[in-house]
């Protein structure tokens, strides 16, 4: 026997073996189908006798294997089945002719045979033999079920009367039975010996149990072979002993597993093997009762270890036969298959290797079947990567180099089988579950080198079969996974191969729609995903902040902690129709081969409740070149379409041709898995043009320089273009406090020190609401002026400072009206900053009285320290009030020009001023006039209204580059004589001599020795009553060099009382005080009324003392105001 | 003595391979190192089964041979964390016993604790020490140095 059935199994043993054969011209499908229906037949209850038996059905059995008939039956083919195609009655003459041949081949070992011809038309067919049955097709084969178990039937009986013949046989002369090598070592046996009886009788008790197991009686079977095992070991008949073992082993095994046996293609299944916890369990149902079982069991081999040793003593009997080769092989298998299901691995393990070492004579082709049925074996116990090592044995024995036909198709497919053994999950079927937890680590660091030998021949063999895709996809795999073992060369190699292939797997396979999708994380693998906020000029902001009304507390943590949840890490938001970018950090983990990834772009998904909403966002993508180990950054641009959340979950890319998609949530490495970005609704967006003003613009912010002087009032207005596609329809801005930054270094950029920073005073920032809502909406591409006014108030001019700063941020909130109402807007942010110079210098500011009641006299320093020509003019005044300087240089504008100064000129201003211009302001706030004190206290309202009084007022250039503003002097320093001078003296003089009224002009003539009446008319012009006025009258020479004669007894004459006291003076009331003078001498005689009154109006000590001492310290009694003093007269008195 | 020494990791990775200098083709060493594995794993849980039942902390950690092929003759180790030594020896080479191998493994598996105590050494990473380098050689060496004597 040279052929070994590589798929025995104990079954096998229980099984009569028919041979199939088919003839003639019938077509494959038809035999098999034939087949198959015959093959429906392999249990077969035979009902007269009341047996069940098994039939195997094989198609051309070897015929030398029937020999050994005699040594194990079941190899003996006892029936013969011949499937023939014929068409017409000569045809089937034929074949009855050969049907009729093969039957006297095979005459020694058959008990029966059937012809089954097919193909002959209805009327044709002529039953002319019961052996041959003609039908006109296989499917009209109505009888079938009929024939073929009456042909069993009748094999059956003649197996049955064979048995039966051997039971009854009683006589002692029984032929030696023998394995067809023994044959010719029968002679040299001594047939006489009781040892040869003895192994004759033997061997008949085995064979017989043989007979009787195929025959259905498995009872019969156990205890025969246990008789004729005692027979033949007495005799060291070890052959058969061997035989007797392996039979008993097999029926033990058939009577604990004939279920596992049905469910023969499930039992590799571990789920349901492990059912088989103990082995007894299983007994099958169909062996009858529970008590014949127990019978059976008893005679059976008791324990898997038992089981095991037996059979393992009938393979090493077999072993010690050079013949016994293919039986000992086909016992280890069937060892092997039995064991698998005992669990029982290692000795499983054992016998699988023995098969391995047997050498046998046999061709290449069953070679590789062999080491494949090992490698199957192997895996049946669990041993995956034995299994693994010989299916790779087996398929490199397919393109063994000594071949003429390499068979790479089988190599190929061995090896894919092999992958499994070696936990390469190349297929990509990594998220199936097929994988517990212990597997996956395997399949995660596995055995590089082997591996690595496993891939190559792969990707060899399905390049070899032109299969380029598998071949891809190996070298893929290799690259992904294995590239750090991968050596230079053979990396360049896998990467040139890849490349090759890219042009023509486009070409052959762009129609293929079951394109598979890889999933390169790691080619190139992406280290970092950071989603960018869009640019601060982009960015959507919150019109008005929500008010939280949910919680009665302003802060509680638990809120605050929520609050952070749903911020998640993202708290920026995109923009519809604004390109959003995320940059990520791709590395190219390979050492020697630069990558090209193409076509890289996002993986996005809508957060819309509609399914496959796809224009909710535009991905663009991009082609990057990664250099060997480099990682470098690459910016992906996306553009939201849509006013929705969007969650950004991978990312798609061509590498090699292969386009490849990766979701984050399967990148462990990478700590967020989602991105969920929010999308505002569309927003216009607005862009600086740049066409004017000092910018210092970087990305967020922008800065606007603005020079100014002192009191300066400018409207500076930004221009904006509109370059979104949407209506611009609201606007809101938003001014803050300006604050006075430092300049430290004036050429260069602003430093503002935060330290200092300090509110400023001096500069009013203003916008036109109105004029700003004129220009709305704006349309896409258009332009608008925001306009802001800018006053440099407040600026103490009389010292010299050099530089002042002040900013103020300006924010402009803007949106269209589908974003209003979302409260979204886009926001704009300019810093003003003002620079303050100074221009003018106002220093040495004097108040006096003036020559004339209600007025006072005003004198000014004034002082050019820039570099242009500054007029200065008023608007109240008028060319009466200016004193000085005298040459006017006309009327402006309704301002009259007060004087023009050059550069660095120096210019000293005089000015006469009626009180009146104070009075209603004074009126108007009840303000006391008698009382100084209280008028103190209003100091600042009091200079406020003299500012306003004077409203100076500078220019300089013109035309466009005219340059105006206020004059501030209400800051400037006051003294209390000016504060006094300024404000109306409550009463006014009235000096008549003569009844002639002479205030005004203060001179008069007299003759001497001529009385002269003096009329003085005291006009209280307050609303408050004076009191206790206390006059007297002042005569005195002015000698003009600082001294003045008092002592003028000889020289006038004084009629009338010189000082007169008044209780009260009403409101509005005069009084006068009479007087008649005259003069003795020739010469000019002051005369004056002096208030004598203990204090200054009620002005306290204090603050009197200043006040005299600063009067005393005059020299000009001329700067006393007319509150003390009337106005002066002079008398020249001269010679009648 | 061996031709043949291995490292495995508990994931059943090598973390260190060795073979005799005079082998021509290291990678059927790998493939039978490799599928020894099948043999380690199978014992380690039949003894894993017995010892939930008995004294779980007894376990012998040297397995004995794995199998036999027709060449070599492979002995297997495990420790208690789970790292896996196989050591290769011919078959032609009578003069080892069991006990030889044991206690080569016993001096493979010290060497292997030293290699751990490296605070340098990361776990699961390649074996790279020249101590054990030395150690394992030292093993593989007698044999070569015997060649040359006879």
């Amino acid at each position: 026997m040279s052929v070994a059935n590589y798929n025995a199994s104990c079954k096998q043993h229980s099984q009569i073996l028919i041979c199939v054969q088919s003839h003639g011209n019938i077509s494959l499908t038809d035999f098999d189908e034939a087949l198959s229906r015959i093959k429906k037949h392999e249990h077969l209850t035979v009902t007269d006798a009341g047996r069940k038996i098994n039939v195997r059905f094989e198609v051309d059995v070897p015929a030398n294997n029937s020999e050994w008939g005699f040594f194990q039956p079941h190899r003996r083919v006892m029936g013969f089945i011949m499937i023939a195609g014929c068409s017409t009655a000569m045809d089937v003459a034929l074949l009855h002719e050969v049907f009729q041949k093969k039957k006297e081949t095979l005459a020694d070992f058959i008990f029966d045979a059937r012809c089954f011809v097919f193909g002959m038309e209805n009327s044709l067919i002529q039953q002319r033999n019961a052996a041959m049955l003609q039908y006109p097709d296989v499917k009209t084969w109505k009888t079938c079920d009929k024939d073929i178990e009456e042909f069993l039937t009748s094999v059956f009986y003649v197996l049955e009367s064979k048995r039966l013949h051997i039971v009854g046989d009683k006589s002692d002369k029984l032929p030696l039975l023998t394995a067809p090598f023994e044959r010719q070592q029968v002679s040299s046996y001594d047939s006489d010996s009781r040892s040869y009886r003895k192994k004759c009788a033997g061997r008949w008790k085995k064979h017989l149990a043989d007979i009787s197991l195929l025959s259905g009686l498995t009872l019969d079977a156990l205890q025969n072979y246990h008789s004729a095992l005692d027979m033949l070991v007495s005799v060291n008949d070890q052959v058969w002993v061997g035989g007797a073992l392996e039979g008993l082993c097999v029926t033990s095994a058939i009577v604990w597993y004939s279920d596992e046996d049905h469910n023969q293609s499930e039992a590799g299944n571990p789920a349901l093997s492990k059912q088989a916890l103990d082995p007894r369990n299983l007994v099958s149902s169909k062996m009858g009762n529970s008590a014949t079982l127990a019978y059976l069991l008893k005679y059976c081999i008791q324990t898997p270890e038992d089981f095991v040793d037996r059979y393992k003593e009938a393979v090493i009997n077999y072993s010690r036969c050079k013949h016994l080769g293919v039986v000992e092989l086909e016992a280890c298998i069937k060892a092997t298959k039995v064991m698998a299901i005992m669990k029982k691995s290692m000795e499983a393990s054992e016998f699988l290797q023995n098969a391995v070492y047997i050498t046998l004579n046999v061709t290449e082709e069953e070679r590789i079947t062999r080491y494949s049925i090992v490698a199957d074996l192997y895996r049946a116990i669990n041993f995956h990567r034995k299994s693994a090592f010989y299916k790779r044995v087996a398929a490199m024995q397919c393109v063994a180099p000594n071949l003429n036909k390499p068979n790479w198709q089988k190599c190929y497919q061995l090896l894919q089988h092999s992958l499994k053994g070696y936990h390469l999950n190349v297929l990509g079927d990594e998220n199936k579950s097929s994988f517990d937890s212990e597997l996956s680590d395997q399949v995660k660091y596995g055995w590089p080198q082997v591996r690595l030998r496993v891939l190559h021949e792969l990707v060899f063999s399905s390049r070899r079969l032109g299969k380029n895709k598998m071949a891809v996809r190996y070298m893929l795999y290799l690259l992904m996974h294995m590239h750090q073992h991968l050596l230079e060369t053979e990396e360049k190699e896998i990467c040139a191969g890849l490349e090759s292939f890219v042009g023509k797997s486009t070409l052959h396979e762009q129609n293929d729609s079951d394109v598979d999708v890889h999933m390169l994380y790691n080619l190139p693998q992406v280290l970092e995903i950071v989603p960018k906020p869009l640019l601060f000029l982009a960015q959507p902001t919150i019109l008005q902040a929500e008010q939280s009304t949910d919680s009665v507390f302003l802060f509680t943590p638990s809120t605050y902690q929520s609050l952070k949840r749903v911020e998640q890490h993202i708290d920026f938001k995109w923009c519809v129709n604004t390109p959003a970018e995320i940059q990520l950090q791709i590395h190219n983990p390979l050492h020697h081969h630069t990558l090209h990834v193409s076509e890289l772009r996002l993986i996005c998904e809508s957060s819309s409740e509609e399914e496959k909403e796809v224009d909710f966002i535009e991905s663009h993508q991009v082609s990057l070149d990664i250099s060997p180990n480099s990682t470098i950054q690459a910016t992906l641009v996306v553009v939201p379409k849509k006013n929705r959340t969007i969650k950004i979950k991978g990312y798609e890319s061509v590498v090699f041709g292969v386009r490849s998609q990766c979701l984050f949530s399967d990148m462990n490495w990478i700590p967020i898995n989602l991105f969920e970005v929010e999308v505002t609704p569309a927003l216009p967006m607005l862009q600086r043009e740049f066409s004017n003003c000092n910018l210092n613009c970087d990305e967020n912010e922008c800065e606007i320089e603005v020079h100014f002087y002192p009191g300066e009032i400018k409207t500076l207005c930004i221009p904006y273009t509109n370059i979104s596609e949407v209506n611009l329809d609201e606007i809101e801005i938003f001014l803050s406090q300006p604050v006075d930054t430092h300049k430290h270094n004036i050429s260069s950029a602003v430093t503002t020190s935060t330290k200092a920073d300090k509110k400023c005073n001096w500069l009013k920032l203003k916008f036109n609401k109105e004029e700003l809502n004129s220009q709305l909406p704006l349309l896409p591409q258009k332009s608008i002026q925001i306009p802001f006014q800018i006053e440099a108030t407040n600026v103490v001019t009389s010292g010299a400072f050099d530089l002042k700063a002040c900013s103020s941020d300006v924010q402009i909130k803007y949106s269209c009206l589908e974003a209003f109402e979302k409260n979204w807007c886009r926001m704009v942010s300019v810093k003003l900053v003002v620079m303050l110079h100074p221009c003018l210098l106002i220093s040495n500011l004097n108040i006096s009285s003036a020559t004339r009641q209600l007025n006072y006299i005003t004198t000014m320093q004034v002082e050019n320290i820039c570099d242009d020509v500054i007029r200065v003019t008023s608007c109240k005044l008028n060319c009466d009030n200016i004193v000085k300087p005298t040459q006017l240089t006309g009327i402006e504008n309704g301002h009259i020009v007060i004087t023009d100064l050059d550069a660095n000129d120096k210019k000293k201003l005089k000015f006469q001023i009626p009180t009146s211009t104070l009075c209603t302001a004074i009126l108007e706030n009840k303000f006391d006039p008698l009382s100084i004190t209280s008028n103190i206290s209003n100091e600042d309202f009091i200079q406020d209204k003299f500012n306003e009084a004077m409203s100076l007022e500078w220019r300089t250039g013109s035309g466009a580059k005219l340059r105006r503003g206020k004059i501030n002097i209400s800051l400037c320093e006051f003294n209390l004589t000016n504060f006094v001078n300024l404000v109306t003296a409550p009463i006014y003089w009235e000096f008549l001599v003569n009844d002639i009224i002479i205030t005004e002009s203060g001179k008069c003539s007299v003759a001497i020795g001529e009385p002269c009446p003096v009329t003085i008319q005291l006009k209280n012009i307050t609303e408050h009553m004076i009191s206790k006025l206390d006059l007297e009258l002042e005569i005195f020479q002015d000698q003009e060099n600082g001294f003045r004669e008092w002592n003028m007894e000889d020289c006038v004459l004084c009629m009338g009382c010189q000082g007169q006291y008044f209780e009260e003076v009403a409101p509005g009331s005069s009084i006068d005080f009479e007087i008649v003078l005259m003069f003795l001498l020739v010469g000019q005689y002051n005369v004056r009324l002096k208030r004598m009154s203990a204090n200054y109006d009620g002005i306290s000590d204090k603050c009197s003392g200043v006040l005299r001492r600063t009067m005393s310290n005059q020299s000009n009694p001329e700067v006393l105001s007319y509150r003390e003093f009337s106005p002066k007269v002079v008398f020249t008195a001269v010679r009648k | 003595m061996a031709v043949c020494i291995a490292v495995i990791a508990k994931e059943n990775y090598p973390l260190y391979i060795r073979c005799s200098a005079n082998v021509e083709d290291e990678l059927k060493f790998h493939f039978t190192v490799h599928t020894s594995l099948d043999v380690v794993e199978e014992k380690i849980s039949s003894t894993g089964k017995t010892s939930t039942a008995g004294a779980p902390d007894m376990r012998e950690f040297y397995l004995g041979q794995l199998y036999p092929s027709e060449d070599y003759r492979i002995y297997g180790y495990v420790t208690n964390t789970k790292v896996k030594f196989v050591m290769v020896v011919e078959a032609s080479n009578t003069q080892i016993r069991d006990n030889d191998v044991r206690s080569m493994f016993r001096r493979l598996h010290n060497a292997y604790t030293s290699v751990v105590c490296n605070p340098f050494y990361i776990l699961g990473s390649n074996i790279s020490s020249k101590a054990f380098e030395k150690v394992v050689a030292g093993m593989i060496v007698d044999e070569q140095k015997k060649e040359l004597f006879t």
